[in-house]
């Protein structure tokens, strides 16, 4: 397989895409390149930090189907087929009234704000406008005159009526429609009838579903000869109702729904019919057929019909299991289905319960007999006394019998020890393995320590596996592993400790600062960063949970409440877990009258710069900053902030950026900056060639990094080798991309456009190792290259003891600078030349 | 779950129930591929609306019902292309984030939030636009395919790329403290 095809099996297989072939070929890969395991791992990491991330743009929009149906429902139009119909309906409406205006001897009730359609009942109640083209109706005879698509909702049912004149009657038991012009579809449940012009048809109900009245509240008649009104509160109910059929259509007995407050089985037609809470994932299961995926019932409805369908039944699987040298392995036990399957992490609507596990043993002939399982690929285990459990997937036959040989190998035992960086062993940390190639921990197969920190296990999986020690005073360590059959394996785990983080918060004088404020985070790490945060009490005293000795920052405000929180933290203290801070001695700060700064922002073409974006942050201490827009004139108050030096950044599209750097913000006092005016921007044209002068058109990540203010600037990529940046100030900026550490470097002038020409060169790979002076990788880690000139080529982030990256450089002279999360750090130097095996380095940090 | 077509098709004839499933499924998707263009999170929600509205009242000139999602994804793109030209319209820190629970949350999720739409808008608009249907969507390769007119094997590698560029740049995001 080449490796493009190996990379997309991999990407399909962290987003969940893989089909049951691509999954069976994806296993067979990683047996031939377990190297893939580690990208794929890392590949799934990006993913979750995405997913993360991406939480933070997700649309809350609550009411927008209200919005847009509204909205619709005030459109000039509905299409040319709308005009037509409005026509119609215009003209009907004039016929029908006055039809009805000469029928004196009859009730005639018209709903004033839908002119579209008149009800007429027998006891002269008026039907309920709900929103354009939805009425409800009560019990009883009504006649409906319609000239738009009418939804008509009854307290059994609902009746779509087309435009025409209409009697529609409705009992506990039955709906009756007749149809006098036009056409209806008439709708319970699922029965659901047609009625042409000039026919009546009676529709008897199968079941007598739960009643809705017309003020929303739901009413049973289950039971009751008198409708019984329900309490108010269970209007959040939603009644769910449908029908489970199978492949061929046919109704499904006996089949499970569940998601309700308890699980129903359907009845002889496959109807099911019951109340749950609005929200709840409603799915079908039943022994021998696969699982039908869950769907979530609307929020803001009251009623959801839904039709499943399932899988047919399998056939009988047998599951053989022998040794290596094919005699049958008899007591072996064995689990087929069960485990809970995901196949849709990426979507919130899908998610699979788990097809109901069976359970068997093999018998003399090393035979186990499944029977009625569902037909698709379920997971299967296996464990035999002296043997290596085996887990895996394995296909139910759709129909007929089908033996699955599945060989088993003989058991490795691991043993080994288990102790602390310190040194000292640990006791009760649990031992367990994971399959390579899938993120699955062999169920059943562990050890803990003992209190010697010893551990052995006699059962393990043979192959490559990974073994993961845990303990919870500790981190866990983590290490791949190979187990040969019927032999003995050594493998010890040094963990590192945990170290609570705490102190006492004083002020210069010594005294403990009550109602401070301490937010602990990880110094190095974006998501979930946060370890914690407190308000000191009288004693001064903060304490965090034991945290792993990687560094981590403390940010304090020394006055409690909103004004202290609206500004920077008073203090940011780095502090290692390890030596953490007993008494931290920091300025108290008195409550200072917050500041603000304000300003005018003029275009650059003189017109007041209105919705502008404005940002501030403390001097040197990014990662707080406050945001705020201009308004109609131009103008920006951007506060409160705490007296001292802020940098401010304002931005518009079109505008060239403006970064000051320095601002004083006094106690209490307003700063003004005056009038800003954008400078013309100017542009800058890159074109990157190869070297033979040809246009170079797979150049990625192309950037605008400006050299005087260290802001980059999004470029906009032709797909022609060229990419072209337009709001820039005047000054220096560097052009990059296309690889690492190519840069060119420009002028940019005041309403010009600058050309330049970037010529891609060779490069080579590069392959870095960070390691500590003892061998061991550091938890965390941040690493920089630089180019000779000191221009960032590269930055990344390693973590969970990843202590290496490959990338790919154009040739040159890079310096790597690393950094650990204790605050270790170290430098090198190597040469990238153009063309040639890729280069090793390794880095060593003290 | 209904059928897609027979939602189109129910739509057609007026039924609001149908329209109301489509405006469901559909407005993430829509949402997505303007925010994608737009990069404001205001503006997209606003984009998405509209172009709903505008994708169900003119439901005759769908060809394929079963394009529905493209359909909408188009007119959203058509929209977010015009909102981008005309002048823009910025709103307040105070208007967002209103289930953030206290004033500092809401700081730490603007600021995350004005983050994370910095270094997309580093990405081509392409790679945007298939990494946000996927992670607000949860739109599958082949849907996102389907959407952009695109081929489902390319979206695995554009999908991949766009996170790793993201890791790379966003590694130091301050998260927020909820």
């Amino acid at each position: 397989m080449n490796d493009r095809k190996a990379r997309e099996l991999l990407f399909r297989s962290v987003d969940g895409e893989l089909t049951p072939e691509e999954t069976r070929a994806w296993r067979a890969l990683l047996q031939e390149r377990p190297e893939l395991a580690a990208e794929w791992e890392a590949a799934r990491r990006d993913k979750q930090k995405s997913d993360a991330w991406s939480a933070a743009l997700a649309p809350r929009r609550p009411g927008l189907e209200e919005a847009v149906l509204s909205e619709l429902g005030h459109q000039p139009k509905w299409g040319r087929r709308g005009l037509a119909a409005l026509a119609f309906a215009a003209i009907a409406l004039l016929c029908v009234s006055i039809w009805w205006a000469g029928r004196d001897d009859e009730v005639v009730r018209r709903v004033n704000r839908q002119p579209t359609a008149t009800f007429e009942s027998a006891d002269g109640a008026v039907a309920r406008s709900l929103e354009r083209g939805v009425f409800s109706v009560g019990d009883g005879r009504t006649e409906i005159s319609v000239d738009e698509p009418t939804l008509v909702q009854t307290p059994i049912g609902d009746v779509q009526l087309g435009p025409g004149l209409h009697e529609l009657t409705t009992d506990p038991n039955w709906m009756r429609l007749w149809v006098r012009k036009g056409s209806a579809r008439l709708r319970v449940g699922d029965q659901q009838i047609d009625v042409a012009a000039g026919q009546t048809k009676r529709l008897r109900l199968k079941k007598i579903p739960v009643r809705k009245s017309l003020d929303g509240t739901a009413t049973d008649d289950v039971g009751s000869n008198n409708e019984k009104k329900r309490d108010s509160d269970a209007a959040a109910d939603v009644r769910v109702f449908g029908v489970v059929l199978d492949v061929a259509r046919k109704p499904i007995a006996q089949a499970r729904v569940y998601g309700g407050p308890e699980d129903v089985l359907t009845d002889a037609e496959g109807r099911f019919d019951f109340l749950a809470v609005s929200g709840a994932w409603i799915g079908v299961q039943m022994e021998g057929r696969a699982p039908v995926d869950n769907r979530q019932l609307p929020k803001n409805s009251t009623v959801a019909e839904l039709r499943f369908v399932m899988s047919k039944k399998g056939g009988t699987l047998i599951v053989k299991a022998t040794d290596d040298e094919g005699h049958a392995i008899d007591g072996a036990d064995v689990r087929v289905g069960g485990t809970w399957r995901d196949v849709g992490a990426r979507t919130t609507t899908y998610k699979l319960r788990a097809a109901p596990a069976q359970n068997g043993k093999t018998v003399h002939t090393g035979e186990a007999r499944f029977i009625g399982m569902a037909p698709e690929w379920n997971p299967i285990r296996i464990h035999a006394a002296g043997f290596a459990p085996y887990q895996g997937w394995v296909r139910v036959p759709p129909d007929g019998e089908t033996t699955r040989p599945f060989k088993l190998r003989r058991a490795g035992v691991v043993t080994g020890i288990v102790r602390n960086s310190d040194g000292e062993n640990v006791a009760g940390a649990s031992i367990s393995f994971r399959q390579a190639g899938s993120a699955t921990t062999y169920e059943g197969i562990s050890a803990q320590t003992d209190a010697a920190g010893v551990f052995r296990i006699e059962n393990a999986p043979v192959g490559r596996v990974e073994i993961v020690a845990d303990s919870e005073a500790h981190g866990a360590a983590r290490a791949w592993i190979v187990v040969k059959p019927g032999a003995e394996q050594a493998w010890s785990a040094s963990l590192e400790r945990r170290w609570p983080i705490s102190g006492r918060i004083l002020d210069l004088a010594g005294e403990p600062i009550n109602g401070a404020e301490v937010s602990c985070r990880r110094a190095f790490r974006g998501a979930g960063s946060v370890v914690g945060r407190l308000v000191t009490k009288a004693d001064g005293a903060f304490s965090f949970d034991p945290q792993l000795n990687a560094l981590h920052e403390l940010w304090i405000w020394t006055r409690t409440g909103r004004r202290a929180r609206m500004s920077p933290p008073d203090h940011r203290i780095k502090v290692s877990p390890k030596d953490s801070p007993q008494d931290l001695k920091v300025e108290r700060i008195v409550e200072l009258a917050p500041g603000w700064v304000r300003g005018t922002m003029i275009l650059s073409s003189g017109e007041a710069a209105t919705a502008t974006r404005v940002v501030i942050w403390p001097d040197g201490q990014p990662g707080w900053r406050l945001t705020s827009d201009t308004v109609a004139n131009g103008k920006f108050r951007i506060g409160p902030v705490k007296p001292g030096l802020y940098t401010i950044e304002i931005h518009r599209d079109g505008e060239s950026t403006i970064h000051r750097s320095g601002i004083v913000v006094g106690e209490g006092a307003e700063t003004d900056l005056g009038a800003q005016q954008f400078a013309t921007p100017g542009r800058v044209h890159a074109r990157f060639l190869r070297a033979d002068k040809t246009p170079y058109v797979s150049a990625l990540h192309v950037s605008v990094t400006s050299l005087d203010q260290d802001i980059r600037y999004s470029v906009k990529q032709n797909g022609d080798g060229t990419a072209l940046s337009e709001t820039l100030s005047p000054g220096r900026y560097l052009v990059s991309g296309a690889a690492p550490g190519l840069f060119e470097e420009v002028e940019v002038v005041s309403g010009k456009t600058t050309e330049v020409e970037v010529v891609v060169r060779n490069g080579q790979g590069l392959r870095a190792t960070f390691q500590r002076a003892d061998g061991s990788a550091s938890r965390e880690l941040r690493y920089r290259i630089l180019d000779e000139k000191g221009r960032l080529a590269l930055r990344g982030h390693l973590d969970n003891h990843d202590n290496s990256v490959s990338v790919w450089l154009v040739s040159g002279l890079y310096r790597i600078l690393a950094e650990d999360g204790e605050g270790r750090s170290a430098e090198s130097k190597i040469t990238i030349k153009a063309g040639g095996e890729a280069e090793q380095i390794t880095v060593t940090l003290p | 779950m209904a059928n897609e077509v027979e939602l189109v098709e129910r739509a057609r004839l007026g039924d609001r129930a149908a329209a109301g499933l489509l405006v469901r499924r559909y407005e993430t998707t829509a949402y997505a591929v303007a925010l994608a263009r737009l990069r404001d999170v205001h503006e997209a929600r606003d984009v998405a609306q509209e172009a709903l509205v505008r994708a169900l009242s003119t439901l005759p000139k769908l060809r394929e019902a079963a394009r529905f999602g493209g359909y909408v994804a188009r007119i959203a793109i058509r929209l977010a292309v015009d909102r981008r030209r005309s002048a823009r319209t910025h709103r307040a820190l105070g208007d967002e984030a209103s289930a953030a629970p206290g004033p500092f949350d809401r700081l730490a999720a603007h600021e995350r939030r004005t983050r994370l739409l910095e270094e997309l808008g580093r990405l081509p608009e392409r790679w945007r636009q298939v990494f946000l249907l996927h992670h607000l969507d949860g739109a599958t390769y082949a849907r996102i395919g389907d959407t952009l007119g695109m081929a489902a094997g390319s979206v695995g590698w554009i999908l991949h790329r766009a996170r790793r560029s993201l890791r790379d740049s966003l590694h130091d995001l301050l998260e927020d403290e909820s």
